[in-house]
């Protein structure tokens, strides 16, 4: 799962969210609620980014100075966990159907065309398991175990 | 994006860190918070003579010409040693205030003595209806004569107590929450009419309310233009959150480095307690929220380096915004792995967790950020 990933089903799911009605006679971009679980996201998604591009100056060159790519790979699969669910939030009903969407129909999609995008993109990967975010765990774990003892920081950065 | 240090970042860096090592240890700190001022004269002495007061100055003003990135290095460790020595009220906010918005003369007259060390300072800028609103303003300030007349009420001035000069927000035009009408006076913490109660704050820092009934002022006291104040506030404000921000990541870094040592060693059912899987990855969360957020912290300070605007904000509050979340999980946790022993006064970990829960609220809160970041 890469940063880029992460983006694109976050711009999806902003795009969507302009287009969804909120039942009050606006949309639900602008619904507070539901606008701060979008900001929370997107905060989110910026420290990842930030964290990626941190990563190059960390010296992580040597074979298993993997740390920031297994953190990237963690927080990347709860980012897009999240988005998948703030992504059934957003649709509503039209969370339900399960049509089988092929490009090519020629029947309308249900709920609007954005919402058979969130559908394909998000809802698919929703129920994703937790297990392989418990093995990145244990292998970060494992790491934090072996480290140095606290005071002496050094000028890591 | 380039995060690394340059060689005179690293030395500041560096000299900081032996600082906390060698001379500010807890129970030394601890010494400090239990007497009056709440600071030790000495350490702030010792701070100005290696020139960390400085630090954030143009070299015209006498400083070192450092910005938004050597503030956070220096309060990053500031926030590993818990220091109470008050850097942040008198050196970020309100000599920031008076570097921002002063004139030569201004400048001259008070930024020496902040830098030397030899003067006190706050930023009296909240009121008690205002919230996290730096424009929603109660305190007034009538043109006269020969200045200006004060009147209103300061909540929780951080360093009220010891400061010698306030600088103090306050309405000269315009309704209680306009944009324009705000000025900035730069105030004698004697002078007649303002009085002060002062009071220790809940991780063990001084704050005072202060109270001012027709404190006359010059027009020389005046900051920047009179009616134009919230932008220079506002961005004497961003950089006060960049830095208690920057504080809070060194309070995570010790907090999940402890928790690490502390599971290492306890032992419960005949082996450390570490290594439970379940406590593993509540410290392998720990350890990434402190990631995370330190990461936001060099972006925002890149960001502000780059120019005080609409980028600058919004990667300011994104950074408040996982601080406070943050702060929170990773003080939560570090007392609950600590099991009782968390909260009690003797170990370090619930005076780190106190101080951040302050910086959560400090500035806005993370609610306040989270509203801000999307209006941006």
């Amino acid at each position: 799962m890469s940063t880029a990933e992460v983006g694109a089903l976050l711009a999806g799911l902003d795009e969507a969210a302009g287009e969804i009605p909120d039942g009050r006679g606006g949309v639900l971009s602008d619904a507070p609620a539901f606008r701060r679980k979008s900001m929370s996201l997107k905060v989110r998604f910026e420290a990842v980014k930030a964290l990626e591009q941190r990563a190059p100056g960390r010296g992580e060159t040597a074979p298993g100075d993997d740390v920031t790519a297994v953190i990237l790979d963690i927080l990347c699969t709860k980012l897009r966990r999240d988005a998948c669910t703030l992504a059934v939030e957003a649709l509503g009903y039209y969370a339900l159907p399960m049509p089988s969407e092929r490009p090519g129909d020629n029947e309308a999609p249900l709920g609007g065309a954005y919402a058979r995008s969130l559908r394909q993109g998000m809802l698919a990967r929703l129920f994703e398991s937790e297990q392989a975010l418990d093995a990145r765990r244990d292998h970060l774990a494992l790491r934090l175990l072996k480290a140095r003892s606290p005071g002496k920081t050094g000028t890591e950065h | 994006m380039d995060f690394s240090f340059s060689e005179e970042q690293t030395l500041l860096q560096e000299s900081i860190e032996r600082f906390m090592r060698n001379d500010y240890s807890f129970e030394a700190r601890q010494r400090i918070v239990r007497e009056e001022p709440g600071y030790d004269a000495e350490n702030w002495r010792t701070f100005a003579e290696l020139g960390w007061l400085a630090v954030p100055f143009p070299e015209g003003d006498g400083g070192f010409g450092g910005a938004a990135v050597e503030s956070i290095i220096m309060c990053e460790q500031f926030g590993k040693g818990l220091v109470v020595e008050p850097f942040l009220a008198t050196v970020v906010l309100a000599g920031g205030a008076i570097r921002t918005g002063g004139n030569k003369a201004q400048r001259a007259a008070w930024l020496p003595g902040i830098t030397g060390g030899s003067i006190q300072a706050a930023l009296a800028y909240a009121e008690p209806q205002g919230r996290y609103n730096l424009a929603d303003l109660v305190t007034t300030g009538k043109r006269t004569d020969n200045g200006y007349v004060l009147n209103g009420y300061k909540a929780v001035v951080l360093n009220g107590p010891a400061a010698d000069v306030l600088v103090v927000s306050a309405r000269t035009a315009g309704e209680q929450r306009d944009a324009d009408g705000v000025s900035l006076f730069i105030v004698p913490a004697d002078a007649p009419g303002l009085s002060r109660r002062d009071y220790p704050t809940v991780d063990a820092f001084r704050a005072s309310e202060v109270t001012l009934e027709n404190v006359e002022v010059g027009t020389d006291a005046l900051l920047g233009e009179e009616g134009r104040g919230l932008p220079i506030l506002q961005q004497v404000v961003d950089e006060g959150t960049l830095a208690v921000g920057a504080e809070a990541v060194g309070c995570m870094e010790v907090l999940y480095k402890d928790t690490v040592e502390y599971c290492k060693t306890r032992k419960q059912f005949g082996q450390p307690i570490g290594k439970f899987q379940v406590l593993q990855h509540r410290m392998v969360d720990m350890f990434m929220e402190h990631e995370q957020a330190k990461s936001l912290m060099y972006m925002a300070a890149m960001r502000m380096d780059e120019g005080y605007g609409h980028e600058a904000r919004k990667a300011v509050s994104a950074f408040k915004v996982q601080v406070g979340t943050s702060g929170r999980f990773v003080g939560q946790n570090a007392v609950q792995l600590h099991g009782g022993m968390g909260m009690t006064d003797e170990l370090r970990i619930g005076h780190y967790f106190k101080r951040l829960t302050v910086i959560d609220t400090l500035f806005g809160n993370v609610d306040h950020h989270l509203e801000r970041f999307g209006s941006l």
